[in-house]
C-alpha cells in the first residue's frame, strides 16, 4: 500500500486531541464539599470498573475515528503509482483536449472512436482529485473552446464534454496544445493536458513546432489518452478524396467532366464497388464501378454529367459506407454562368475578319456558326487598340490582348485598373507590340514577367506532361490528347518576376517559360510568350488550343473569385447588390431535415455590400438565402480535408524528441493516470469506516449516560 | 442576635400557629394544660372507682359508698396538664452542607425554633438540646413564652464542624429522660438506618411521642451535578472524583434505599415522619406536618 497524499498522515497528531481532552477534563475538576458520601462510595464501587472499561472504549474509538479520517485524506492505494507521474495526489490542473476531427468518427461498428475518446474523458473528470481544477478545449483544424480556462466546476466541464459533437474538419493538434499550454502557463500546481484523441498521424503535421512548444513549457505534462477501441488498422476505408471539374467552363445542358478521386485507405484490396455522382441531390445521374484498387491505390475516374440550368448546383459523388462514413461522399458546388462578355483586343491586316489577328482566338472561344454564337455563352466582340473604349472595360469578363498594336497609356492604365478590380486579362504579344512597350508603366505592375525582343527558340517545342498548373493538368490525361506537337517559330523572351504571385504556367523545352500567371488585386493576368497566330506558333491549328483558351477564360474571368468549395470553418463571401445591404441571411446546411437558419446579414464591406457566412463543420451541400427563404441565392459546399481518411496513428510516443547524443531525453509524454479511480475507492471506504464507528461511539455514548 | 431572630419567620408561624401542636398522646404535665394527663387523682372531673388498696391515701375514699355498702373504694379524677416537647436538634458537620443560600443546618434551626416557640405560646414546656457527637448545649426547660429568644439564641449558638453519632446522642438522652413527653428529632439521618432504628426504639421506651424531620438538599435527593467533580466528605476527608452523571442512577437508587429504610424504622417504632426538602419554604413542611398531625388526632 502507498498513499498519495502522504503529507495528510502528518495529521495523525490529531489523534492526541482525544487524549488531551480526555486530560483536561480529568484536571479541570471542580470541588464540591458533599454530605451523602456513603451513597457516592457505593455507587463509584459498584460502577467503577464498567465506566473506566466504557470511557476508555470509548476514548479509542474517537481515535480511531480521526485515523480513519486521516488515513482517507493521505488516499491510499494498493496500486504501484510512481511518484513521478502521480505527485502526491494534490489537486490537478487540467486542460481536457476532445478531438472531434472527422477521423474520429471511424467505428468498430458499434460506436466511433469519438464516443470512446468522449465517454474516456467523462470518467477521467469523473476521477479527478477533489479541488482539481478543468478546462476543455475540442480539438480539430483548429479548436473550440468552451472552457477556455481551467475552472473547479467539473459539473460545467462534464457537461461541456457530453455536448461536444463530431465534426467534419481536419486534424491539427499544434493551434489547441499551444492555446492549452497558455492557460496554463502561470498557474499554480501541476498542470497537465489531457488530449483524448484517436491521434492520427497526420495532425501531428506541426510535430516540431509542438515539441518545441513543450521544451519550453516543462512544467505542463501531455499524456495523450487514446481510445482502446479502433486502435488497429480500418479494415475497408475507401475514401473520396477528390471531387473536381474537369471541364474548364461548366456550360448548362453540355456535358460536363468531373473527376472523382478515389482512394483506398483500408488494408485490403478494393472491387466492384459502385461510385455515383448525383446533380443536386437527385437520384445519381452518372456511375461507374472501382475494380481492383490495392490498399493505399488512388484512382481517378472521370465522369460526365449534364447540368440543367444555369446558376449554382452541386454535384455529390457517393461510396457504399464503410466504417469511416463522411469520406465516402464528396460535394462539389458548379455555378453555371449565363452569356459572358469577352473582349479580343487585335491589330488587322485587312477588312476581313480573318485578317485580325485574334481571328483563331475569337474561334477558338465561340468555335459556333453565327447563328449558334447568338445562343453561346461567350458573346465574343472583337476590337482593335484604338476601337478600345476605356470606360466600357468593366462589361467584359476578360480581355485578350492577341497581337494587337500598341496600347495607348491611358488605356494600360484602365486596363490595370480593370484587373484590380478582379478582371481578366491575357496578354498574347505579337508582331506590332515592340517589347519595350511593357516596359513603361503601368505594365510591370500587372504583368508576371518581363518582355524582350521576340527570337526565334532553339528547340521550339514545350514541356511534355506532367503539368501542375491548372491550366494545363487536363493533358495529364493521355486520353485527352497532349501538347507534344506545340512548336513556336518565335517568341518572345520572359523574364519571370520574382514575386510569390507569379507562376509558369507552361514552360518550353528549354525550360524558359511560355505561359505565365500574376494574380493583381481581385484579378488575374495570364501572359503567353507568343501571340495567337500561325506565324508564330501552331497553337491556333492544335486540337488543344479550345481546351486550352477555355480554361484560360475560365481561370481569369471576372467573378470566378467565388470560392464556392470551402473547408469546414472557413468563410464563404460574395458580393451581393448593394440593395441587399442589411438583410438578412440564412443558411441551410446539408442534413435532409434541416432549415434555415438566420446566421446575420448583409455587410458593406469596401463599399461594397457582402455576404459573408462562415462554413459549418458539417460537410456537404449549403445553401445560403438573402433576405428570403424561398429560392437560394448561393450554393457553397463544405468538403473535409482529404488527409482526414488517412487513418494512420502516430506512435504513443510521439510527443518524445528524440535525444541528442549525449542528452537524457524529457519525458513529455505521460502515461494515464489510472490510479485515481483505486485511490478514490479506498478513500471512500475509509470515511465510510469512520462515519460508521462515529455512530457506534454516539450510540455507545448515550447508552451508557443512561445506564450509569 | 440577628440570626436568631430570623430563626422565627413570622411568615412561618402566622401560617403554622392556628393548627397548634396537640400532643397526640396523653402527656404528662407539671401543670394544669390543654393536654389530658395520665394521672387520675385530685382533679374536678370524677373519672372512676377503684379499690381501696393498703398504701391508698384515706383522703380519696369515698365515704358515701362506703356508708351505704360498707366497701372501701377510692374516687379517681380526671385533669388535663401541659406536656413538654424535647427539641434535639442534629448539629453534625454533614448538617453544613447546602446547594443554595439555605443549608440544612440554617433549615433545621429555623424548624426547631418554630416548633418552639408554637409550643410556647400554647403554654406549654420546650427543652432543646443541640448534638452532634455529644450533646453540645442544652436549652433548659420552660413554659415561658418570653425565652423564645433565648431558645433561638442556643440554636444559633452551634456550627456543625464534627462528625456526628445519632445512636449514642439520642439513647443518651432516652436513658435521662424522667417524664413522657414528645421528643422532635431534626437532622439528616444520613448515618446507618440500624443506628437510627436503635435509637428510636430507645426512644420509644420512654413512652413519649416522637416525631422525626429528616431534613435534606434537593442536590442530595435528586444528584443532578454535572461535570468532572472531586467530592469531600464533610464529615470525613473521604473523597471521590468523578463524574456524577456515571454515578447518577446507582446513586439515587442507594439513597432511595436508604430513605426506605429510614422511613421503616419510624414506621416500627411508631414514629412520625417528615422529610423536608430545603428548596421548599420551611412553613410548607410545617403546616403540612401539623395538618396531617390534627387530622390524626
Amino acid at each position: 500500500m502507498q498513499f498519495l497524499a502522504p503529507a495528510a498522515l502528518a495529521g495523525l497528531a490529531a489523534l492526541s486531541l482525544p487524549v488531551i481532552i480526555h486530560l483536561l477534563n480529568k484536571f479541570r475538576v471542580r470541588e464540591v464539599r458533599w454530605a451523602a458520601m456513603r451513597f457516592l462510595q457505593v455507587a463509584a464501587q459498584k460502577n467503577e470498573r464498567r465506566v473506566r472499561m466504557e470511557d476508555l472504549i470509548l476514548l479509542i474509538l474517537r481515535c480511531l475515528v480521526l485515523a480513519l479520517i486521516v488515513f482517507a485524506f493521505a488516499r491510499p492505494t494498493f496500486d504501484k503509482v510512481d511518484r513521478a507521474d502521480l505527485v502526491a495526489g494534490d489537486p490537478l490542473t487540467v486542460m481536457v483536449l476532445l478531438d472531434q476531427s472527422a477521423s474520429m468518427g471511424a467505428s468498430d461498428g458499434i460506436e466511433t472512436r469519438f464516443a470512446a475518446a468522449r465517454d474516456a474523458a467523462l470518467a477521467f473528470l469523473e476521477g479527478l482529485p477533489s479541488g482539481s481544477a478543468a478546462g476543455l478545449l475540442l480539438v480539430h483544424d483548429g479548436f473550440a473552446s468552451p472552457v477556455a480556462r481551467p475552472t473547479r466546476d467539473l459539473a460545467l466541464v462534464r457537461r461541456s464534454v457530453e455536448l461536444a459533437r463530431l465534426t467534419d474538419r481536419g486534424t491539427d493538434f499544434e493551434p489547441a496544445l499551444r492555446a492549452a499550454v497558455e492557460a496554463l502557463r502561470n498557474l499554480p500546481g501541476r498542470r497537465e493536458i489531457h488530449l483524448f484523441t484517436d491521434n492520427q498521424l497526420v495532425g501531428w503535421r506541426e510535430l516540431e513546432r509542438v515539441r518545441e512548444l513543450l521544451r519550453g513549457a516543462p512544467e505542463v505534462q501531455v499524456v495523450i489518452s487514446a481510445p482502446s477501441l479502433g486502435d488497429g488498422p480500418v479494415t475497408a476505408n475507401l475514401a473520396i478524396t477528390n471531387l473536381r471539374l474537369d471541364t474548364a467552363v461548366p456550360i448548362a445542358g453540355q456535358p460536363i467532366r468531373v473527376l472523382v478521386e478515389v482512394t483506398n485507405g483500408g488494408a485490403m484490396p478494393v472491387g466492384g464497388v459502385r461510385l455515383a455522382l448525383a446533380v443536386n441531390g437527385e437520384p445519381a445521374s452518372a456511375d461507374a464501378v472501382i475494380n481492383d484498387l490495392a490498399p493505399g491505390g488512388t484512382r481517378h475516374v472521370p465522369l460526365l454529367v449534364r447540368l440543367p440550368e444555369t446558376g449554382f448546383h452541386t454535384l455529390t459523388a457517393s461510396l457504399p459506407t464503410d466504417r469511416l462514413a463522411f469520406d465516402n461522399r464528396r460535394t462539389l458546388a458548379v455555378q453555371v454562368a449565363p452569356a459572358r462578355e469577352v473582349l479580343v483586343v487585335e491589330a488587322r491586316r485587312g477588312p476581313s475578319a480573318w485578317q485580325g489577328s485574334g481571328h483563331f482566338l475569337a474561334a477558338a472561344l465561340a468555335p459556333v456558326d453565327a447563328e449558334a454564337a447568338a445562343r453561346h455563352y461567350l458573346n465574343i466582340t472583337r476590337v482593335t487598340a484604338a476601337e478600345l473604349d476605356a470606360s466600357r472595360l468593366s462589361e467584359y469578363a476578360v480581355i485578350f490582348l492577341a497581337g494587337a498594336d500598341p496600347i495607348a497609356p491611358a488605356q494600360a492604365a484602365a486596363l490595370a485598373a480593370y484587373v484590380r478590380e478582379g478582371g481578366g486579362l491575357v496578354v498574347m504579344p505579337g508582331e506590332p507590340t515592340p517589347a519595350e512597350l511593357f516596359s513603361d508603366a503601368p505594365w510591370p505592375d500587372i504583368l508576371p514577367a518581363s518582355l524582350s525582343t521576340p527570337l526565334e527558340p532553339a528547340r521550339g517545342g514545350v514541356e511534355p506532361a506532367p503539368y501542375n498548373h491548372p491550366l494545363l493538368t487536363l493533358w495529364n490525361d493521355p486520353a485527352a490528347g497532349n501538347l507534344a506537337a506545340l512548336r513556336f517559330a518565335r517568341v518572345f523572351p520572359l523574364a519571370p518576376f520574382d514575386s510569390p504571385e507569379v507562376q509558369v504556367a507552361l514552360r518550353f523545352a528549354d525550360g524558359s517559360p511560355a505561359v505565365l500567371e500574376r494574380s493583381v488585386g481581385r484579378g488575374r493576368v495570364v501572359l503567353f510568350a507568343a501571340p495567337p497566330v500561325p506565324a508564330w506558333t501552331n497553337l491556333p491549328l492544335h486540337p488543344a488550343f479550345v481546351p486550352l483558351m477555355h480554361r484560360v477564360f475560365a481561370a481569369s474571368a471576372r467573378g470566378s473569385a467565388l470560392r464556392l468549395n470551402l473547408a469546414p470553418g472557413e468563410v464563404f463571401q460574395a458580393p451581393v447588390p448593394i440593395e441587399q445591404l442589411n438583410r438578412d441571411v440564412f443558411v441551410r446546411g446539408p442534413a435532409t431535415d434541416a432549415r434555415p437558419v438566420a446566421v446575420g446579414s448583409v455587410e458593406l464591406v469596401e463599399a461594397r455590400a457582402m455576404l459573408r457566412v462562415r462554413a459549418s463543420a458539417q460537410a456537404g451541400r449549403h445553401s445560403v438565402y438573402v433576405g428570403q427563404i424561398e429560392r437560394p441565392d448561393f450554393i457553397f459546399a463544405v468538403q473535409t480535408p482529404a488527409e482526414e481518411s488517412d487513418l494512420r496513428i502516430a506512435p504513443p510516443n510521439v510527443l518524445v524528441a528524440p535525444p541528442a547524443a549525449g542528452a537524457e531525453a524529457a519525458p513529455a509524454f505521460v502515461a494515464p493516470s489510472a490510479p485515481f479511480l483505486t485511490a478514490k475507492q479506498l478513500w471512500m471506504i475509509a470515511l465510510a469506516a469512520a462515519a460508521f464507528l462515529s455512530c457506534a461511539e454516539l450510540l455507545l455514548a448515550l447508552r451508557t449516560s443512561r445506564s450509569r | 442576635m440577628a440570626a436568631s431572630h430570623s430563626l422565627l419567620d413570622p411568615q412561618t408561624l402566622s401560617r403554622a400557629e392556628p393548627l397548634g401542636l396537640f400532643a397526640r398522646r396523653v402527656v404528662e404535665g407539671y401543670r394544669v394544660g390543654e393536654h389530658r394527663s395520665p394521672f387520675n387523682g385530685f382533679a374536678i372531673e370524677f373519672s372512676q372507682h377503684r379499690e381501696y388498696t393498703p398504701g391508698d391515701d384515706p383522703r380519696h375514699l369515698d365515704w358515701k359508698i362506703l356508708g351505704r355498702a360498707d366497701k372501701y373504694y377510692i374516687k379517681q379524677y380526671e385533669q388535663d396538664t401541659n406536656f413538654v416537647a424535647h427539641l434535639l436538634l442534629d448539629a453534625s458537620a454533614s448538617m453544613a452542607f447546602g446547594s443554595g443560600p439555605v443549608t440544612k443546618i440554617h433549615y433545621a434551626r429555623g424548624l426547631a425554633a418554630c416548633l418552639g416557640f408554637l409550643i410556647l405560646q400554647q403554654r406549654d414546656a420546650v427543652t432543646a438540646t443541640i448534638f452532634d457527637d455529644r450533646p453540645r448545649s442544652t436549652f433548659p426547660r420552660t413554659d415561658s413564652l418570653g425565652k423564645a429568644q433565648q431558645l433561638c439564641k442556643v440554636l444559633t449558638d452551634l456550627e456543625p464542624s464534627r462528625p456526628g453519632n445519632l445512636r449514642a446522642c439520642l439513647q443518651d438522652y432516652a436513658a435521662r429522660l424522667s417524664a413522657r413527653g414528645i421528643v422532635v428529632v431534626i437532622g439528616d439521618f444520613l448515618d446507618d438506618p440500624a443506628d437510627l432504628l436503635q435509637a428510636l426504639r430507645r426512644l420509644s421506651l420512654t413512652r413519649s411521642e416522637v416525631i422525626v424531620f429528616q431534613v435534606l438538599d434537593h442536590e442530595e435527593i435528586s444528584f443532578p451535578l454535572e461535570g468532572n467533580i472531586r467530592f469531600i466528605g464533610l464529615e470525613d476527608d473521604s473523597r471521590l472524583q468523578t463524574n456524577p452523571a456515571d454515578l447518577r442512577k446507582s446513586y439515587l437508587a442507594a439513597f432511595h434505599e436508604h430513605q426506605k429504610a429510614v422511613r421503616r424504622a419510624c414506621e416500627q417504632c411508631g414514629v412520625h415522619y417528615t422529610l423536608c426538602d430545603t428548596s421548599r419554604p420551611l412553613a410548607e413542611a410545617l403546616t403540612g406536618y401539623l395538618a396531617f398531625r390534627s387530622k390524626a388526632g
